[in-house]
């Protein structure tokens, strides 16, 4: 019983102490990988008209049913947030039918995900063209409501997709189909 | 014996806990900080040999993209930028803020938060001035 209650203090002491975490080394260098994905995030439309790209950016995230959250056209910045249910039913219902058969804890079994998102436009030097870069983050919850993890998303589908999407929102709004 | 020091030990941090014999001002003010007001100043900031404050914006909004940040806010008239990076599960929040010093120089000024904690480690900003310079073409003064 002492034991336990020792236990318990130390345990109490070390995750107090731990509490007093600094920012991890190397947080706010460059990475070998940045340069590559700023190539995957990023896409040149052959338009000098900035606010024309960014409004076409726009429709797409509301294509995506992302909801706008911050927008500064003078910088060509849209910041924008959605919350969906993760596409993992099956793998919830076999995760949650294991966890009851064995007893154990349903905690960490993803359900949802909160995704933000932050569109920037940049006029070329060149003056020819106009760069869109894009770039997701996520929190993950669980089926209790708890955060499970947070992470930026590289997947290079995902970039391809979304510049797939406004590529066609740019010839839609440049041939005035809507 | 063992259950009445269990029993004085629950009293006792009851007491602390309904005592409230704490304030807010030190953790509002940072008052704890071990660095000077004029100390953190000269780390956060540093002096770039340029007036053009939109191009300087832009380019730390690109250099926060490339490093894993997503924008949060912006705002040109007031010249500040807001990002969150998640590291290891913990959000690093940062704010930079670009003004101009005299009609050749823009300041330029970053405050970090990783979790509950102010980034005080002055090679944290060292590290973004660097990515932020290499951005920009341009060396980073210190600001004295």
């Amino acid at each position: 019983m002492w034991y336990k209650t020792k236990a318990t203090l130390v345990l109490s002491l070390t995750l107090l102490l731990v509490g007093c975490s600094t920012v991890p080394d190397g947080s706010l260098q460059l990475s070998p990988k940045s340069l590559e994905r700023r190539q995957a995030q990023s896409r040149k439309f052959a338009t000098t008209d900035e606010t024309k790209m960014l409004i076409a950016s726009m429709e797409v995230l509301q294509d995506m049913g992302f909801l706008i959250s911050e927008s500064e056209s003078k910088l060509g910045v849209i910041v924008a947030a959605k919350t969906r249910e993760i596409d993992n039913r099956a793998q919830r219902f076999a995760q949650i039918t294991l966890s009851l058969l064995a007893g154990t804890s349903t905690h960490g079994i993803e359900k949802t995900h909160n995704i933000r998102v932050s569109l920037v436009t940049i006029p070329d030097k060149s003056k020819k063209d106009t760069t869109v870069r894009i770039n997701f983050q996520r929190e993950v919850i669980d089926i209790h409501g708890n955060l499970v993890r947070r992470h930026s998303l590289h997947e290079d589908d995902l970039y391809q997709g979304f510049f797939a999407k406004l590529s066609k929102s740019v010839f839609l709004e440049a041939h005035d189909v809507i | 014996m063992i259950k009445q020091k269990l029993r004085v030990a629950v009293v006792i941090a009851a007491t602390l806990m309904l005592s409230g014999c704490y304030s807010n001002a030190n953790s509002v003010l940072d008052n704890n900080s071990k660095q000077s007001q004029l100390q953190l100043r000269t780390y956060q900031s540093r002096a770039f040999d340029t007036a053009d404050k939109t191009k300087t914006m832009r380019t730390v909004i690109a250099t926060l993209q490339d490093l894993d940040f997503v924008i949060d806010k912006a705002d040109a008239t007031l010249g500040t930028v807001t990002g969150t990076k998640f590291t290891y599960n913990t959000p690093l929040l940062i704010t930079v803020s670009i003004r101009p010093r005299g009609e050749r120089q823009l300041i330029v000024r970053a405050n970090a938060q990783y979790g509950i904690q102010a980034v005080q480690e002055p090679i944290a900003y060292q590290d973004f001035f660097n990515s932020l310079s290499k951005a920009m073409f341009l060396d980073a003064h210190e600001v004295s």
